[in-house]
């Protein structure tokens, strides 16, 4: 049986009136259903069961599903599962490649009705991170071909973006060519280490931040060895570096790589403005996102082997690159909050002539629908400390120390093989979560 | 044009909320499906079937058997995946391995994995089993070469549009004294283009 709806009423009353609780639906439609807030708490508890099951709802949301996958993957790696957390971060490149192609509807209804009526698309600094946590991955289980894969994908990656250079716009590629340039020079592939090693330097110049002492030496190992002389002088000079093991005398040694990952990366916070316009009455809301730091407060980190002990040096702030990836996207974000006022203002005033009561409901349910975007990777670190040493072959005893956080790190044993290498993860919470931080190892 | 404003509207939201039903369809294994353009069975299986064609073809076996009046026994050795996509190479080792003995022309020998696993069986069968029914150690049969190889890709992209080339390179080695008997070459070229617009 079908219902008689004349034109009529479906231009004049249906249609707004439909429009109503579909706006109030379209609200929460990518909305965050699950409370990060919690996650990190049981993260930082050491709880990761309890973190995946609260990741739960996001997991059928078809606008967040490589969001909830990349949380998963990170969640599953500090829980030591990496067979399951390198599925989910396979699983999330697929996705992420599939969204590369633009969606009209998203993009029509991100201009007229809400910000986050759109699939989450990850920005190039947090799929850089996804192909760095892979490559982790591959690196702790001891499959360097596997890692050197990822190496390649984010040179690929990277060259899309920026054909000419490879460089990522906010930054975030400094530590994924440095680990790139480590898989390839443990791949015994000097020349593309070198390449690697270069783009990290840049990296790091270009976001203003000093260039770690391991970079600084691999840069000279290996312009060394591969007799780049003027280029290599060119860095003893600018680092003040006076002496160097070089390629020649660590061929035969292994190494030991120390990586924590600090805190969580900054929340995106909601931040509306709700103005009734002076002349008309109708509601303005301009709903825009602002950054908001969770620094853990880590002092430092070391890698001891044998005793000799090596400080860690921050190597990449996630946190740094959000902030210039915001700064970036705030024009857009601000023409597309003034074109969904507009389009709002326009629609409710046209249907205040047939019925008013439904053109305030309209005006009110389309204001609150339209939310500022706050969809990140909450699950990356707020910071990434990274040490390397050069070992003889055989069997060491391994340090690991977070300053000033007691009961955190220890000792174990560890073959190393003649160019082996052993990459060992650190994950500290913090504690910024609210919760009493455990520090959580993944190491191969 | 407000009215076109207000359709396109109500238009997105209507995209946004259709929601896509799984549909599967059984197709035959030797049918060609290429979604994404990265290396697939399809890849695997010709690249086998052509590469090991190109290996029987040649004198290699011919002289082994003139030399030592046996079949030639083959193990097949690492395959590297150098190329920018993880491949899985085992399933291309299986698919070669399966060329190589349904071709009847050599003897095949299990590669590490495998053969710690026989021979954990045959000691086990040394407590476990009847006398005569037990497999003693050492009458393996050792392999007379090695098959190894590397699957490497070089991109280009251009816009949406990405032309993927894979090379695979496989030799094979005498393990009496490391001279190659047969070296070969496969290439796949693929162009990708992508999509503009999603759903």
């Amino acid at each position: 049986m079908s219902l008689p709806v004349s034109g009529r009423v479906w231009s004049g009353t249906l249609r707004p009136i439909l429009l109503v609780p579909l706006l109030i639906a379209l609200s929460g439609c990518a909305a965050l259903r699950t409370d990060f807030a919690a996650v990190e708490r049981d993260l930082a508890r050491g709880d990761a069961e309890a973190a995946l099951q609260r990741l739960g709802p996001l997991q059928d949301s078809r606008l967040n599903r490589p969001l909830y996958l990349m949380n998963r993957g990170m969640i599953l790696r500090v829980a030591g599962d990496r067979a399951g957390s390198i599925a989910a971060f396979e699983e999330a490149k697929t996705r992420v490649g599939e969204l590369q192609a633009v969606s009209l509807s998203e993009t029509l209804a991100g201009w007229t009705l809400t910000e986050t009526a759109s699939s989450y698309v990850p920005p190039v600094h947090e799929h850089l991170m996804l192909h760095v946590y892979q490559m982790l991955n591959f690196l702790e289980q001891g499959d360097l071909d596997a890692a050197r894969v990822e190496a390649l994908q984010i040179d690929l990656g990277l060259r899309r973006v920026d054909p000419r250079d490879g460089e990522a716009p906010d930054g975030g590629d400094a530590l994924a060519r440095y680990l790139s340039g480590i898989v390839f020079e443990a791949s015994r592939e000097d020349s593309d280490a070198l390449i690697a090693y270069r783009k990290a330097y840049h990296a790091y110049r270009r976001g203003g931040g000093s260039v770690p002492r391991d970079l600084q030496q691999s840069l000279v190992r290996l312009t060394d060895a591969l007799e780049l002389h003027d280029e290599r002088d060119g860095y003893l000079a600018e680092f003040g570096i006076a002496a160097w093991t070089s390629q020649q005398d660590l061929r035969g040694r292994g190494q030991v790589v120390l990586l924590v990952h600090d805190g969580f990366a900054p929340r995106l916070r909601d931040e509306s403005l709700l103005v009734p316009a002076p002349d008309s009455g109708h509601l303005i809301r301009v709903a825009l996102p602002s950054l908001h730091r969770r620094p853990s407060g880590l002092a430092g980190a070391s890698l001891g082997v044998n005793g000799i002990r090596h400080q860690a040096e921050v190597v990449e702030r996630p946190a740094d690159t959000m902030d210039r990836w915001l700064s970036r996207q705030m024009p857009l974000l601000i023409s597309r909050a003034a074109s969904r006022n507009v389009a709002r203002y326009q629609f409710t005033r046209q249907v205040e002539q047939d019925n008013a009561l439904l053109a305030v409901l309209l005006n009110v349910a389309g204001a609150l629908a339209d939310n500022a975007d706050t969809r990140s990777w909450r699950t990356l670190p707020d910071r990434v400390w990274l040490a390397r040493l050069f070992v003889e072959p055989g069997i060491h005893e391994v340090e690991v120390l977070l300053d000033g956080v007691a009961g955190a790190g220890g000792t174990r044993t560890h073959r190393i093989s003649p160019g082996g290498l052993l990459v060992i993860s650190e994950h500290w919470p913090g504690g910024g979560s609210g919760a009493t931080a455990q520090p959580l190892r993944s190491r191969r | 044009m407000m009215r076109g404003v207000q359709g396109i509207a109500v238009m997105a939201l209507a995209l946004m909320l259709v929601g896509c039903a799984t549909q599967v369809d059984r197709v035959g294994t030797e049918e060609v499906i290429d979604l994404t353009g990265r290396w697939n069975d399809t890849d695997s299986r010709l690249v086998s079937e052509e590469m090991v064609q190109d290996l029987l073809a040649r004198g290699w076996i011919e002289r082994h058997r003139g030399q030592t009046g046996e079949q030639p026994a083959v193990i097949v050795g690492q395959i590297r995946n150098l190329s920018h996509e993880h491949i899985n190479t085992n399933t291309f080792i299986r698919d070669i391995e399966r060329e190589l003995i349904n071709s009847g022309q050599v003897v095949f020998v299990a590669a590490g994995g495998e053969r710690d696993a026989i021979r954990e069986e045959r000691t086990d069968q040394a407590v476990h089993a009847r006398p005569d029914t037990a497999n003693p150690p050492g009458a393996e049969l050792g392999a007379d070469y090695m098959l190894t190889g590397t699957i490497n890709t070089i991109t280009d992209t251009e816009g949406r549009t990405e032309v993927a080339y894979y090379q695979v390179d496989l030799a094979l080695t005498s393990l009496r004294d490391n001279t190659r008997v047969w070296v070969g070459q496969k290439q796949i070229r693929k162009v990708i283009r992508r999509g503009l617009f999603r759903s």
